[in-house]
């Protein structure tokens, strides 16, 4: 027995040592049991529910970032909606609050944007914010020397394109220091949705910091000084990210947490639902597929989340540069052969919903329901082989086998399905095959790839975002084809403001797309995303859904008890 | 023997040369480089051509192929292995930061897995074909055929989910430590204790250590001093590339639970085409490995002196 006497004690010490680690009760702040009233620091009378100081911490997940620098996007910086105060803020439903502008107006002529800022704030070292930290930021934004790979975000400013491309001066930018507190943005035309462009990307950088200290300005938490209500107090590399309040912060959404961290998760791989069951993450957990089930069946998860459908549309790509698929009859009898129903309820059991059309469920101009649309890509095995006999393959017979693609991962389900459906209802021979990101892009872009899996989500809430790249033949899913009508119409469409008219146009957009079946349709991906039910205060729409971009959602929330 | 030592280091020094150009034209010859998309965005994007042109002079990938090599190889001889794309810090600071994680990971799964498992295969050699050879079958198959991702998920929600007695990952307090390192030590069980049973088992049968037992030797003696100093030497052999294994870590591991080690660097590193870093860690790898089999062949010396090598020591 004397040889297994260090194995045991060393499973007591284990078991000691675990036993310490049992989250200890935390020390109440409350004096003589008295309601007392907790303020943040950040200046924020908290409601009576609301747990100690000590516990107002917000913990999410999210990948290491290169630097905090949301103006020079290299690879992506941190997520700095903490630390970053926008002009003005989307709220909930879709409108618009001030933030660091107390005020803005626009042109007659629909181009020039004109924003007044708020005076009194500052930099959180102390530095006030003036128009020229703005100006200075939109300009090196597009600054050829800074190489950023998001410039296109800002090419709809007037010489936008040109500058960033070296063409022009930096006086000839449409972007204009007025005074102080005022500076104005000029587009190339009228462009309806600016306002989301700008503030989703855009952001001032520290204009003394930047002087000073060059890009590696934000490397380091105490040269990178934010304008929002909190600032970047530590980075731990490869472990997490602290942000506490800003103690010169004068705006309208002051800091409620102590503290927001974001814990770092590597690239893949990380077991975020499971993180978040344990405890070490408070909310922002997005989960799909699988995860989702799990998530719905689960009495306390499903509590905590708020389910939606994604602004991403899932289709079939089809380079229709070469055969097989520049035939039309071939792709209009993909379109027909897909059945979307019982993918998304029996293959994916109820994680998306299928889609006839590209928009998305409830995005703006969105009329999936609408039976022209549908009729042009419907499930309708006996026509879609009609079709395929039409194009010269009855039977699948004579149809090249190929691979279909996926990559990273994702939709490697729907694929096995897709290609069973395909060779059930066509006799064509697919293979999914997930490739990485890297590989899927050459491929892509050289042309070589026939058939894959695709997906396209919102960079912003404009049908155009949806519409604009697909006869363009720099955008990355080109797919070789272009069409006189669909360009008059989206071209018409992209500067009017937003009417049943403009929609009337988009949709005639799409059903283009989806009758010469540039696409086949798939489905809408359906999210949770969990916050835990201890975190209060969410800034929800009026049907208590997360909204579309809400970017006032952590604004008031709070821990409670 | 130091000249032995010397020539095989000079050997090393062959083999890392080799290794970089062979890894150099690698990488640069999978379709697909760093610049061609951004991508930690959700739905990638076209970078545009001038912006991509200006990337690849900024970190002079668009020099031909032999430039690139020299000029990396004149840097790295200097010390310096360039700057991570990815992360935007060099990359000897990079790995001086991730290192240790990792390093500290690997000794004490080392330390609870290789006497486990050793333990456990020669428990099993001493009674073969009994039921504790078969418990010890079972429980050693068992870690042994089970992947460490689906271990390490299933501890997460065991001890992190459902018990809540330790926390679901991260690094640098000590309870961040305990599922990690068991994990990992479990995974390194199952192959030790199956290579210690089987080499014991043989040694057990020998002539000499009937000769120890007529001696009247102790049976404990007789197991140590005699059987396992034999059977020592395939194990030494599994030993060499296993601790290196371990030093530069595991993807899974240190992915489910959150290390900012190395062990998933490589992996990542291809994926997003991080030249500077692949290269780095990849011949780093190499000269742990080749190290690992020098080291591996002077103690084949230490245990069994006819097998001695470079004459007298």
């Amino acid at each position: 027995m004397k040889r297994f006497a260090p194995i045991v004690a060393f499973l007591a010490v284990l078991i000691m040592v675990t036993g310490c680690v049992a989250p200890a009760a935390p020390a109440s702040e409350m004096a003589d049991g008295d309601m007392m009233e907790v303020v943040s620091t950040g200046g924020v009378a908290l409601p009576d529910d609301a747990a100690p100081l000590d516990k107002q911490v917000f913990r999410s997940a999210g990948i290491e970032g290169k630097h905090f620098d949301t103006m020079r996007n290299e690879y992506e910086g941190f997520a700095y909606e903490a630390t970053i105060e926008q002009l003005a803020k989307m709220g909930p439903e879709g409108e618009w609050h001030p933030a660091a502008a107390d005020s803005w107006e626009l042109s007659d002529d629909g181009r020039t944007w004109t924003f007044h800022l708020r005076q009194d704030a500052m930099w959180s070292d102390g530095v006030p914010v003036t128009a020229e930290d703005w100006v200075y930021s939109f300009r090196r934004y597009l600054n050829p020397e800074m190489a950023n790979v998001y410039a296109w975000f800002l090419f709809d400013l007037e010489n936008g394109e040109a500058y960033n491309k070296g063409e022009v001066d930096v006086e000839e930018l449409g972007v204009e220091l007025i005074d102080d507190y005022t500076f104005s943005l000029t587009t190339k035309v009228p462009i309806p949705y600016y306002m989301f462009k700008i503030n989703w990307h855009a952001a001032p950088v520290p204009r003394h910091m930047v002087e000073e200290h060059g890009d590696d300005w934000a490397n380091d938490p105490a040269t990178a000084p934010s304008n929002g209500p909190y600032r970047i107090a530590e980075w731990n590399r490869g472990k997490n990210v602290i942000f506490t309040p800003n103690p010169h912060y004068t705006g309208p959404y002051p800091a409620t947490f102590e503290q927001r961290v974001q814990v770092i998760i590597p690239e893949v791989g990380a077991p975020l639902l499971q993180m978040y069951q344990a405890g070490d993450i408070d909310g922002g957990v997005g989960v799909t597929g699988d995860d989702l089930v799990q998530v719905l069946a689960d009495p306390q998860l499903s509590q905590e989340a708020y389910i939606s459908v994604m602004n991403r549309g899932v289709y079939i790509y089809m380079n229709q540069r070469t055969p097989p698929f520049d035939n039309i009859l071939v792709r209009q009898a993909f379109a027909h052969a897909v059945d979307r129903t019982s993918l998304c309820d029996n293959v994916m059991r109820g994680t998306c919903i299928p889609a006839h059309g590209f928009l998305p469920k409830d995005f703006p101009c969105e009329r999936n329901d609408d039976p022209e649309l549908i009729a042009f890509q419907n499930y309708d095995p006996e026509l879609a082989a009609d079709l395929m006999a039409q194009a010269g393959y009855p039977g699948g017979e004579g149809f090249p086998e190929l691979t279909i693609y996926t990559k990273e991962g994702e939709f490697i389900r729907e694929a096995e399905a897709i290609q069973r459906m395909l060779a059930d209802n066509l006799g064509v021979t697919l293979t999914p095959q997930n490739v990485e990101r890297a590989y899927y892009v050459d491929q892509m872009r050289n042309g070589e790839l026939k058939v894959a899996l695709n997906r396209w989500g919102a960079d912003f809430i404009d049908p155009s975002n949806f519409v604009d790249w697909w006869d363009d033949p720099a955008a990355s899913y080109f797919t070789g084809w272009t069409d006189e009508e669909y360009r008059n119409l989206i071209d018409t469409a992209r500067p009017m403001a937003m009417s049943t008219e403009r929609c009337d146009l988009y949709h005639d957009a799409l059903k283009i797309l989806a009758r010469d079946a540039i696409g086949v349709f798939v489905m809408n991906p359906v999210q949770a995303v969990l916050y835990k039910d201890y975190v209060s205060g969410l800034t929800l729409t009026d049907d208590g859904t997360l909204g579309v971009y809400n970017m006032m959602l952590l604004d008031s929330a709070y821990i409670t008890e | 023997m130091a000249r032995y030592v010397l020539g095989r280091f000079a050997g090393i020094i062959g083999v890392l040369f080799i290794v970089s150009i062979m890894i150099f034209l690698m990488i640069h010859s999978i379709p697909g480089g760093p610049f061609d998309a951004m991508p930690t965005t959700s739905e990638f994007r076209e970078i545009p051509e001038h912006i991509r042109e200006k990337l690849m002079a900024k970190y002079g990938l668009d020099k031909p192929l032999y430039v690139q090599y020299f000029r990396y190889m004149w840097a790295a001889l200097r010390g310096d292995f360039g700057i991570s794309f990815r992360y935007g810090e060099p990359v000897t600071d990079f790995i001086s930061r991730s290192w240790p994680a990792t390093a500290q990971l690997g000794l004490s799964a080392m330390a609870i897995g290789i006497p486990i498992g050793i333990g456990l295969g020669i428990l099993a050699a001493l009674r073969p074909n009994t039921w504790l050879d078969y418990l010890t079958n079972v429980v050693v198959i068992t870690t042994f055929v089970t992947p460490v991702f689906v271990v390490a998920i299933m501890s997460i929600i065991i001890f992190a989910v459902v018990l809540r007695w330790l926390p679901s990952g991260g690094w640098g307090e000590p309870n961040q430590w305990i599922l990690p390192t068991f994990v990992y030590a479990l995974s390194q069980i199952g192959g030790m204790a199956r290579f210690t049973r089987s080499s014991m088992v043989d040694a057990m049968q020998a002539e000499y250590v009937r000769t120890a037992r007529a001696k009247g030797l102790r049976e404990r003696a007789v197991v140590m001093r005699h059987a396992f100093r034999a059977a020592s030497l395939p194990l030494i052999t599994l030993l060499g590339p296993m601790i290196v294994n371990l030093l530069l870590g595991s993807f899974f591991i240190e992915a489910i639970f959150r290390i900012p080690g190395i062990g998933g660097q490589i992996t990542l590193a291809l994926y997003n085409r991080d030249y500077p870093v692949i290269m780095a860690l990849i011949l780093l790898w190499t000269l742990a490995i080749a190290i690992a089999y020098l080291v591996t062949d002077l103690l084949y010396g230490v245990v069994d002196p006819r097998i001695r090598v470079g004459g007298g020591m």
